[in-house]
């Protein structure tokens, strides 16, 4: 029988995916995204559902206290998450700087045309 | 032109002075008068999303404005203006700032100096400016870097367009300001760096954009200790 926490925990896992797919279709999270989410949430269910699996794998790797595995995984794919949201940041500034200094002189640009057209407009009607 | 200054007017063919600005409307009028009365060289200044007038007070002196969308730092200023000289032809940029420390008579200096060291940027250097404690911080940066410089926050340079098209790549967009940074890029392309002394005075108004607070200066110092061990021999 397995125990009622693991049984809340597999059902976060569900709940989890479910809302990666609500936000998905109504496109409020990129579907690049989705497969770490998926992840997790896939683990969610496992681990909820498996619970000795963990056990298992701590024993395998030499974990004295097993269960911490599952934190000490969760931390570093976490600290992993992050890093690579700080370099997408990163190239994201890069490109709003590059957007910011292309419009500013198309701007430049289209109101010197603008300009020139008003200002033979008013010659022609001259 | 005037007749007292001993340079002609055909070093200043392709060459583009770039002014970046954030509220400068005490000085900028000032500022690009005092380039357009000596010398005829273009002048364009960029509007990093000021919110005063400072825009139409430098289009009233004459120069050309450019106005980001919004206020990026006066290092995507100076891209801007990067990219403006580019696209109209111009070869050399000189960069100045807009608060009044640097005098008109240094950009002729500094296009001169461009050709004659066959540099590919050239530093207008002022280390007596500077208060002790900078100057302790540019003696920490120079062995960092190994960078032979006495002045590494001078706004006042001189770029040819080779080095504007390495600092337009978009490895060059992530840095705030043109210091560490950039002078690290230039070394690593191989590209030439000279540093030439010139005059410089205080601001004629309000205070450093950069360094109003102690925790911006430790930020700075924390931020460009990072940036040069990262780069060491970079």
């Amino acid at each position: 029988m397995i125990p009622f926490y693991n049984i809340i925990t597999a059902f976060l896992g569900v709940c989890t995916a479910s809302v990666i797919i609500v936000l998905i279709r109504k496109d409020k999270l990129s579907v690049n995204y989705s497969l770490w989410w998926g992840i997790l949430a896939a683990g969610l269910i496992i681990f909820g559902l498996a619970p000795k699996l963990s056990d298992y794998i701590g024993e395998m790797l030499g974990v004295h206290y097993p269960p911490i595995l599952i934190v000490i995984i969760s931390i570093c794919l976490l600290f992993i998450k992050l890093l690579f949201m700080d370099i997408h940041r990163s190239t994201h500034e890069q490109q709003i700087r590059i957007l910011t200094e292309r419009l500013a002189l198309y701007e430049k640009e289209n109101s010197k045309k603008c300009a020139q057209k008003s200002h033979s407009s008013r010659i022609n009607r001259k | 032109m005037s007749s007292r200054h001993p340079f002609s007017q055909s070093i200043f063919e392709n060459c583009l002075v770039v002014i970046p600005i954030w509220n400068e409307s005490a000085s900028i009028k000032t500022v690009v008068q005092s380039i357009k009365e000596k010398y005829t060289v273009d002048v364009l200044v960029v509007d990093d999303g000021s919110t005063d007038n400072s825009g139409d007070l430098a289009e009233d002196a004459g120069a050309e404005v450019v106005r980001l969308a919004m206020n990026m730092g006066a290092w995507t200023a100076i891209q801007t203006g990067f990219r403006y000289a580019l696209l109209k032809g111009y070869t050399v940029v000189v960069t100045m700032d807009g608060d009044g420390q640097h005098f008109a008579e240094s950009i002729p200096l500094l296009i001169k100096q461009l050709a004659t060291n066959q540099a590919d940027v050239i530093i207008g250097s002022n280390p007596e400016r500077a208060s002790r404690n900078r100057r302790i911080s540019w003696a920490f940066f120079r062995m960092l870097t190994s960078f032979d410089l006495q002045d590494f926050t001078s706004g006042l340079k001189a770029y040819n367009d080779r080095a504007m098209t390495l600092l337009l790549r978009p490895r060059a967009h992530l840095f705030d300001y043109q210091d560490l940074g950039t002078l690290l890029l230039i070394r690593r392309a191989g590209l030439t760096l000279c540093e030439v002394p010139v005059p410089m005075q205080k601001r004629l108004y309000g205070s450093s954009r950069i360094f109003f607070n102690w925790w911006q200066v430790i930020r700075y110092m924390m931020l460009s200790t990072v940036l040069c061990l990262s780069k060491y021999r970079h």
